[in-house]
This record gives C-alpha cells, structure tokens and sequence, in this order.
C-alpha cells in the first residue's frame, strides 16, 4: 500500500521547518499549542522530531505560519544550509535601527527567490553557468588599491573594456554566473545582499526601493564582496560608520573604479572640455553621470577622486542649493528606467518554460513570478509570444517555442 | 425495488477554471447548462483571485466575486472533512499549490470531475480523477443555448484576456480558434 508524506518524510526535517516558521512569525510554542488545542509539550515534540504531525495539524500550523503546507513537506535536497536567516545574522556590521524581524523577513524572501530559482533551472534541466574567478586575496593591500587592481583586473576578464557598461545585470549574471534580484526590502536602509551557497553560487539582493542609480552600484558593491569575501555573508547598509572597514572601503571603491574607470572616463572628460572650449558645467556633469549610469553625486566624486574638478565640488554645489534632479529635468535627460524588475528575465523564462512544459502548476508559476494568476499568465504570453506582420499587413501573434533546439541535437 | 437514477458527478472547479469562466462573464449560465451539480473548495475561495478589466483606458485587477453564485446555488463550497483526504491533500502539496491540492484531494475522494485547465493538474491526476476542460464546458453552453457567435467570441475574448491559451493539441482547439475569430 502506498504510503502518505507525512508516514516518510523525516521526522526531524519536518520539525526544523516547523520551529523555523514558527520562530518567524514570532509565535510562542504556547500559542501554537493553543491554536491546535495540544499541550505545548506536543509542539516540542514536534519541532524536535519526537512526534509526526497529523495532516489536520500541519495544514492548522501552516496557515498559523502563513506558509504553504508544499513548504513542510519538499524533499530535503531543495533547502540551503546554513540558512540564509543564519548566515545573515552572522554577517557583520551596523544595524541601523533596521528590526531583526524586518531583516530575517528580507532574507526568507530572498532565499525563497534563490531557491525557485535552482528548482526552476532543474526542472527544465538548464543550470546557470559559472564563470567565477578565483578569490581575491586584497588583505596586505590598502583597500583602495586593491579596488582599482581588481575593478581593471574584473573588467579585463569580462572584455568589458574602458566605457560605461550598459547592462551591468545581464553581464554578471550571464558572463559570470550570478543570481542578482531587486527585491523591495522592509527597510530603506538595506542596500543589498549578498551570498554564497554551494549549490546555489553568488546571489544578490538589492532594494528595488533605491533609484536605478543606486541599485547599479549596490550590484557592483555585492559583486565586490562576491570577489573578495565569498563565503561570508554581508548586508549592506546605509549607515554612518564611525570608522569604515576594509572590506566596506573595498567593495565602495570597487563599485566606482568598475563603473567608472578612470581612463575612459578621463578621456571623456577631456573630450568634452576640448570640445566646448569653455568651462566644465553641472550640465556637463550631469550628461557623463547619464552615460555611466551613475547619480550625479557619484560622478562629482569621482572627477574630485579622479582630480578632474576641485575637491569640495559636491559641497559647494550641496550651499548652493542645486538640485540635480531638477536640473536633468531642465536639460531633458530622464531618470534611468531600472535595467530589471523584481526578477531576473532568465528566471522569468525559465517559469515560462516550466509553465508551459507542464512542470509548473498555475499557483506554483503566479508564486514564482510574484505575482497574481492572471498576472503570471499575460507575463508568460509576454515571454512566449511574438507580435510579427503578416504578408496582409496585419500584426499576428507569433508562437515562441522556448523549447525549441537552435543548434545541434 | 428499482435502483434510484444516478446522479451525475459534482464539477470540481480548481481556480485557473474559475478565473476562466469568470472571464466569460457569463459564469453563471455557463455552470447552469452542466448535468451535475458544481462546487469549488473552500480554499479556491478564499484565494485572492482577480481577472482584469479597463476602466477609463487603464488596465486594473477586478476581484473575482462568487459570492451571487453561492447564494443562488449555482456553485456549492466543499470542504475536507476526513484525515483521509487531508492525508492525499498534503500528499499533493509536494507537487501543487495547497489550493490545487485541495481540489484534486477532494476530487478523487468523492469521486467528481475535476475542471482544470493546468497542464500539470492534467499530468499528475491523470488515471486518479476525470478530467475535464472550461473549453468543453464553454463549447457545451454555447451549443446547448444556442448562444449567438459575437457573444461567444466576446466571452471568449474574456478568456484569453485572462491569459488563457487554448491548447494546442486539445479536440476542441479548432472550435476556439474558429469561435474566438467568429465575424
């Protein structure tokens, strides 16, 4: 006779994860017992794996927990450990006022993100390449030399040459492996995440609540910890550090030399003085920021940095009240439109995909893609359909086969 | 003493079907041409579940609302109401979401006809359950009520605005292609 999940799956994992959800939401074992009408000696013995759950008590628990009862239940391979939640409190510096509770809830949503992501690639049997370098050793080199030594060294093995890069995200997660998500975090404060775990390589987080601007540097940030620091876990956070770590100083002065290194954007510089044949502007300023993709903030530091403006440029425009937004406005530059959204568009096809293959329920796609049923299906029609004209002149809807062979069988 | 007559099966309703029939915006009529009677779970219920519509040139969620087709009869609430079925349900849940797998646990235990458009409901229940698709029951009420080709390809226009792709290798895909592009 078949035998059901909850008489196989063992004990102690299904204890864990309870304990886990539990703990989460911030509920007592007490709470739990009241709610299943048990004595709080039966939730012990759950969470340690003395006793298995009945399937009437883990569905109860699982909406106590707002989790899906599949949560409990997955096969064991298809969760990391440590986990996200506790290599993230582990990780090392200022708090900021920012809750554990906020906190643990961003990394549960971004570990969740991850592991979709390594299931949905298994499922359609298309792993994400791996091209990572070695890890840099910068621990005898003051932070900023090794920054620029590494940012021409990453960008030499990337063929990335000496401009602006265009699509910073499709280049690390395509040429060098990386699980890059713009998640909107609970705080304002949290810049990024960064983690490695074996089975799912470098994944980062950044707040899609920050400006296009800022997220490109929190990626090349979280890349920076990436290349340097792999196996240790790091949030970053908007704070005012009395006195700034190595590390910290490191991956900040990655980010600038690897988004605006100092040749190309010198002779840009000097271009476009040599051009006009008058003084560098704000204006001036604001249309090499537009081309890097930076905030006009980061590009006066970086000329200052770089010795092409005055040190104290910043401030003294800071007096004078200028407002760079405005002035991007005046000049008809617009703001940067975020390279992603929420996802990244390999994880989004990859649904597709899934979706389509039949691997993949409705409710399992709308959860993936973060989105409602009807939501998930548009994008899926989105990813799979192509508008094309026609011999008539009409535009058709073309058919999209992501399963399609293009070379070789 | 004669056998009573049998009832027909109970239609199951997961909620990708709902969403589908809802879009027709003809529900209602939809379920009312179909032999048996016709339920949904009590979890299909209280997912949040919306279709869209455009109010003054903007695209905006429009929650799904069974709640007249509850109070008229037109559409019963089954819950699980035994270990047995919980036991299949969490059994399901490694594969579904706890909605489908809720209706796919009560399908097989009482015996209904489980609707469902997913592919992958379609795959794992195969044998367990019978199957059916919206498109059979929208084909069925089209005919039946001998409904007017523009209205059927209206409440199919509502369908694929939903998302909806007709199956390629379905036996009714040349009559949704055929109805969907009626003049």
């Amino acid at each position: 006779m078949e035998r059901h999940v909850l008489e196989t799956i063992d004990p102690h994992v299904i204890g864990e994860r309870l304990a886990d959800a539990r703990r989460a939401r911030r509920l007592t074992q007490q709470h739990a017992a009241e709610t299943l009408d048990v004595a709080r000696t039966t939730i012990t013995a759950m969470e340690t794996g003395v006793r298995r759950p009945r399937a009437s008590e883990l569905l109860i628990l699982a909406r106590l927990y707002g989790r899906q009862v599949g949560d409990f239940v997955r096969p064991v391979q298809q969760q990391p450990a440590p986990s996200f939640v506790v290599q993230f409190r582990a990780a090392r510096g200022p708090t900021d006022g920012i809750s554990e509770e906020n906190r643990d809830a961003d990394t549960r949503r971004f570990e969740e993100l991850c592991r979709w992501y390594v299931e949905l690639e298994k499922l359609v049997a298309s792993p994400l390449s791996r091209r990572y370098p070695d890890v840099y050793d910068i621990s005898d080199t003051p932070p900023e030399r090794a920054a620029e030594e590494v940012a021409t060294s990453e960008r030499n093995r990337l063929a990335l040459g000496d401009g602006p890069i265009g699509d910073l995200w499709g280049v690390l997660e395509t040429d060098v492996g990386l699980r890059i998500f713009a998640m909107p975090m609970r705080s304002l404060k949290i810049a990024g995440m960064f983690v490695y775990v074996e089975d799912y390589g470098g994944c980062v987080a950044v707040n899609a609540n920050h400006p296009e601007e800022k997220r490109r540097c929190s990626v090349a940030h979280e890349y920076a910890h990436f290349l340097t620091a792999r196996l240790r876990a790091e949030i970053t956070v908007l704070s005012s550090y009395r006195r700034v770590p190595h590390g910290e100083r490191f991956a900040d002065a990655f980010a600038r030399f690897f988004l605006m290194p100092a040749s190309g954007l010198v002779r840009r510089f000097l271009a476009m003085r040599r051009a006009k044949d008058a003084p560098i502007t704000p204006a001036d300023v604001l249309t090499l920021a537009h081309l890097y993709k930076v905030s006009f903030q980061a590009m006066i530091w970086r000329l200052e940095e770089l010795k092409l403006l005055p040190s104290g440029t910043w401030d003294k425009l800071q007096n004078l009240g200028f407002k760079p937004g405005k002035a991007r406005d005046l000049i008809g530059l617009k703001a940067p439109t975020p390279e992603r959204s929420l996802l990244p568009l390999r994880y989004e096809a990859l649904a597709a995909q899934a979706y389509t293959n039949g691997l993949l329920s409705e409710g399992q796609l709308a959860r993936r893609l973060v989105t409602d049923r009807v939501g998930a299906l548009l994008r899926v029609r989105q990813l799979t359909h192509e508008a094309q004209p026609s011999e008539d002149g009409e535009w058709h809807q073309v058919d999209l086969d992501l399963n399609a062979a293009l070379v070789g069988t | 003493m004669p056998d009573s007559p049998r009832l027909p099966p109970v239609l199951l309703l997961d909620a990708c079907a709902v969403l589908s029939l809802y879009a027709t915006r003809r529900m209602g009529e939809i379920l009312a041409v179909s032999a048996g009677s016709v339920a949904v779970t009590d979890f299909v219920l209280e997912e949040a579940l919306y279709i869209r519509r455009v109010v003054e040139g903007e695209i905006e969620r429009e929650p799904v609302d069974l709640v007249p087709l509850i109070a008229s009869g037109a559409l019963t609430i089954f819950s699980a109401d035994s270990e047995a079925e919980l036991q299949t349900f969490i059994d399901l849940t490694v594969d579904l979401d706890d909605g489908e797998a809720m209706t796919a646990a009560l399908a097989i235990h009482r015996g209904c006809v489980l609707v469902t458009d997913d592919r992958k409901a379609e795959r794992l229940l195969a044998g367990r359950v019978q199957l059916r698709a919206t498109l059979e029951l929208m084909r069925d009420w089209a005919r039946t009520e001998g409904v007017a080709a523009d209205e059927v390809r209206a409440a199919l226009t509502g369908v694929y605005e939903r998302g909806y792709q007709a199956p390629t290798r379905h036996p009714l895909k040349s009559w949704w292609d055929a109805a969907i592009t009626a003049q």
